[in-house]
């Protein structure tokens, strides 16, 4: 009887470790298969990209790829999309982070208000800005410079910074900071020596975010600038007169850096500094 | 010279009145222990005379001045807290010379008075480890080796030794009592335990 | 110190940020709405309700987010639990899930339109299969359930990254003694993931949901590739009004409508996950 039923419970586990496993695979599988379809078109020959039925296995021609990396143009607008994407990336820090200081760590009139409004910047179609702004631009002369775009590129940042790292600051213990207060730090240097550590998987967080969010863009991208294109705005400029094989090797081509920028940050996206123990 | 004075201190938080006119000295180089039932105020005490907490009236002198205005980093306490704060980033032996560092001592004497306190605290053999590898408490150890590797003039303890076991507690308690007189500090000790 | 004014000093550089570079423009969008060259009208706004397309991309706009947000918090959900607990391979796994996120919505169009379009991999493998005997143009007003089942896969594929981050780091936040303290209480797996990840999770599944729901309703490009002209939603129609009709007031008005729209779910959202004072760890 009671072995059975230990039998049984050792069963359960058995195949619930299979059903995890599995699942886990299978998640996998559903973010790579689409990505891997995409880079068998742009491996393949122009004539197999339009017909049909499809291999499965890429036959490694690097004719659609040749012709995006021999277009004129090319390199600076990847130049470009990395200059407006890092100071985007830079500017969101600085301005965001000491507002999510204050709103984690003090009680002031209107703070309730002020949140709810920074959270409601985003319900507005941000990109649809640019085109007032666009006048601005003209006047101050930042039209068609990555300084201007990365202007407009923060402030669709901002407020996902301000967010994203709102609700991990409020997972840090504010007796931290006292017992650096009463250790000797000023407000300034237990946020640098405490805080600052413990929230920078968070800080990062939203600095690669701020970074994609620039990096992704193309309608302000493609309004503001002219000469200076970034990546986006150039390849859609391009892409809507390509033919299908053309597409998809542009496609392409903004997928890859995606892949290596998650990549190179991903320790610290998720590494929490084992906050979970204290 | 470290006496503290507390005088007609009262708090509020909002309409809940957690104390009221609190009038206490401290002699200097006084061991006082503060006993009193869960929630009756003492945390609330302790934190206000860190600079943590405003009171919401009265006055606190420390060694003959006033300090209620003053940050906490310039009333020359240490603190431990209730539920340790020590830093998770931190290996032992950085928490414990934490505020050494913000004194800028020279690496030598951070180092000397680090093992000093650790041995104190019997947790000389914890100070690789980072606070999410020790028990509960050990790290509340590693809280109290902290406000003493400071060296301060008026130390402030808020159960301190809670998480030990009873053996380890008095064997403790008696070391403490000893390193705090001979440093000549003065020290309040909160606590539930009625067996003193 | 002046600890009374250090919050507003924090708070400054956000707010006149924005002042210039969100409110200002946004004032004049606003003032276009409700301007057509002679004084104040709600002409605008009459012009773009009374337009037949309006109901339709209203609803396949609600619809769309009924359906992809849910299908991408319970997915997120999932996977934020399911790595919670793993050992090695953490890493990797974590990585491949989060690749969406650096993925722009023009990349992501590409990589779907690969797989609907006439000669692509779902023609391809259904024809494999004997399903089909001829390639299908699934992307066609013929097609609408598929048309509307691309759209939100495409969504979800894309999307579901962004809330697994903040889930990620949400849950590393709970301590884990609540989980050693529930399993001694003998509490099922399923209960500790209701009884304490969720009400834990509460501040990280506000954000997460707020924003994915806003996004959701500036849903375009996606949209643009895989159903065209089949599938209006409401951000299409103000891109339209803006680039193809050049009527910025009509755009402009729409612009409010979405964003009135935005703030409804928005509170409603806040209202329902409401953290209280002092119950954050
Ligand atoms: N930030 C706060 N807001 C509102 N009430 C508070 C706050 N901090 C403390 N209190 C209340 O003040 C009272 C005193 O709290 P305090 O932490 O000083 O108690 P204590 O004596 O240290 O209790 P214990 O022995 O359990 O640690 C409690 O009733 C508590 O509910
Ligand atoms: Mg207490």
């Amino acid at each position: 009887m009671t072995d059975t039923v230990l039998v049984d419970a050792a069963n359960t586990r058995k195949w619930g470790r299979y059903l995890y496993i599995s699942s886990v695979v299978l998640l996998c599988a559903w973010v790579l298969v689409p990505i891997y379809f995409l880079m068998v078109n742009t491996l393949s020959s122009p004539e197999t990209v339009n017909s049909f039925p499809k291999t499965l296995v890429p036959e490694f021609d690097l004719g659609s790829l040749t012709f995006f990396a021999g277009f004129a143009g090319m390199l600076t607008a990847l130049k470009n999309s990395v200059l407006v994407a890092g100071m985007t990336m830079v500017m969101s820090i600085l301005i965001g982070a000491p507002a999510v200081y204050a709103l984690s760590r003090f009680e002031f009139r209107g703070k309730s208000t002020f949140r709810l409004l920074i959270l409601l910047t985003r319900a507005f179609p941000l990109p649809l800005l640019a085109l007032p702004l666009a006048v601005m631009f003209i006047r101050t002369g930042l039209d068609d410079t990555a300084f201007g775009l990365a202007l407009v590129h923060t402030t669709l940042a901002v407020p996902f910074a301000v967010l994203i790292t709102f609700s991990l600051f409020s997972g840090i213990p504010i007796e931290l900071e006292e017992a650096a207060w009463t250790l000797g730090c000023t407000r300034l240097t237990a946020f640098t020596m405490v805080v600052l550590p413990l929230i920078m998987p968070g800080i990062t967080a939203s600095a690669i975010f701020a970074f994609v969010i620039s990096w992704n863009e193309v309608f302000a991208a493609a309004v503001l600038t002219i000469e200076n294109r970034t990546l986006t705005a150039f390849l859609l400029q391009n892409l809507d007169t390509s033919p299908l094989h053309l597409k998809f090797a542009g496609g392409f081509i903004l997928v890859v850096p995606a892949l290596i920028f998650i990549f190179a940050v991903r320790k610290y996206l998720f590494a929490m500094w084992g906050i979970a123990n204290r | 010279m470290a006496e503290i004075q507390i005088k007609n201190v009262a708090k509020a938080f909002g309409a809940y009145q957690a104390l009221n006119n609190i009038n206490l000295t401290i002699a200097d180089q006084e061991f006082m222990v503060l006993l009193g039932a869960s929630g009756c105020g003492k945390s609330t005490l302790l934190r206000i005379i860190a600079g943590l907490e405003t009171a919401t009236s009265g006055e606190v002198w420390i060694g003959g001045k006033r300090i209620d205005h003053l940050s906490p980093k310039d009333r020359g306490i240490a603190m431990v807290f209730q539920n340790y704060a020590v830093f998770p980033h931190l290996t032992v032996f950085e928490n414990i010379g934490f505020g050494l560092r913000m004194q800028k001592l020279p690496n030598a004497e951070v180092t000397r008075r680090v093992e000093r306190v650790a041995g104190l605290m019997h947790i000389e053999m914890l100070l690789k480890r980072y606070s999410g590898e020790l028990s509960g408490g050990q790290r509340q150890r590693v809280a109290v080796a902290r406000a003493l590797a400071m060296e301060p003039d008026v130390i402030l303890m808020d159960e301190p030794l809670s998480n030990l076991d009873a053996l380890l507690r008095m064997e403790m308690r008696a070391e403490l009592k000893g390193v705090l007189a001979e440093s000549k500090t003065t020290a309040i000790y909160v606590t539930h335990d009625q067996v003193k | 110190m002046n600890a009374r004014y250090l919050p507003y000093i924090l708070i400054l550089p956000v707010t006149l940020f924005l002042c210039v570079f969100f409110l200002y423009p946004f004032v004049l969008v606003a003032q276009q709405a409700f301007t057509t060259g002679s004084g104040f009208t709600f002409d605008n706004f009459r012009e773009i309700t009374s337009h037949w397309k309006f109901p339709i991309s209203l609803t396949n706009t609600l619809l769309l987010a009924a359906a992809v947000v849910p299908v991408q918090l319970a997915l997120a959900l999932l996977m934020a639990t399911m790595v919670s607990r793993m050992g090695k391979g953490r890493d990797l796994v974590l990585y491949i899930w989060t690749i969406p996120l650096g993925i722009s919505d023009l990349a992501a169009e590409l990589i779907w339109l690969a797989i609907f379009e006439q000669s692509g991999f779902l023609n391809t493998m259904m024809s494999g299969l004997g399903v089909i005997d001829k390639p299908v143009n699934f992307l066609s007003y013929e097609h609408p359930g598929v048309v509307f089942l691309a759209i939100a896969l495409a969504e979800i594929w894309r999307a579901t990254a962004i809330m697994l981050v903040i889930l990620v780091a949400g849950i590393g936040l709970i301590p884990k003694e609540y989980y050693e303290a529930a399993d001694v209480f003998g509490a099922s797996k399923w209960k500790q993931f209701t009884r304490i990840t969720l009400p834990m999770l509460r501040p990280s599944l506000q954000t997460a949901l707020v924003l994915r729901v806003i996004l959701a309703f500036e849903i375009f490009a996606v949209v643009a590739a895989l159903g065209g002209t089949l599938f209006p939603v409401l951000m299409g129609e103000t891109y339209t009004y803006q680039f193809d009709l050049l009527n910025s007031g009509a755009a402009a008005a729409m612009v409010l409508v979405i964003l009135a729209i935005s703030i409804g779910f928005t509170l409603i959202i806040l209202r329902i996950l409401r953290v209280p004072k002092g119950a954050s760890i």
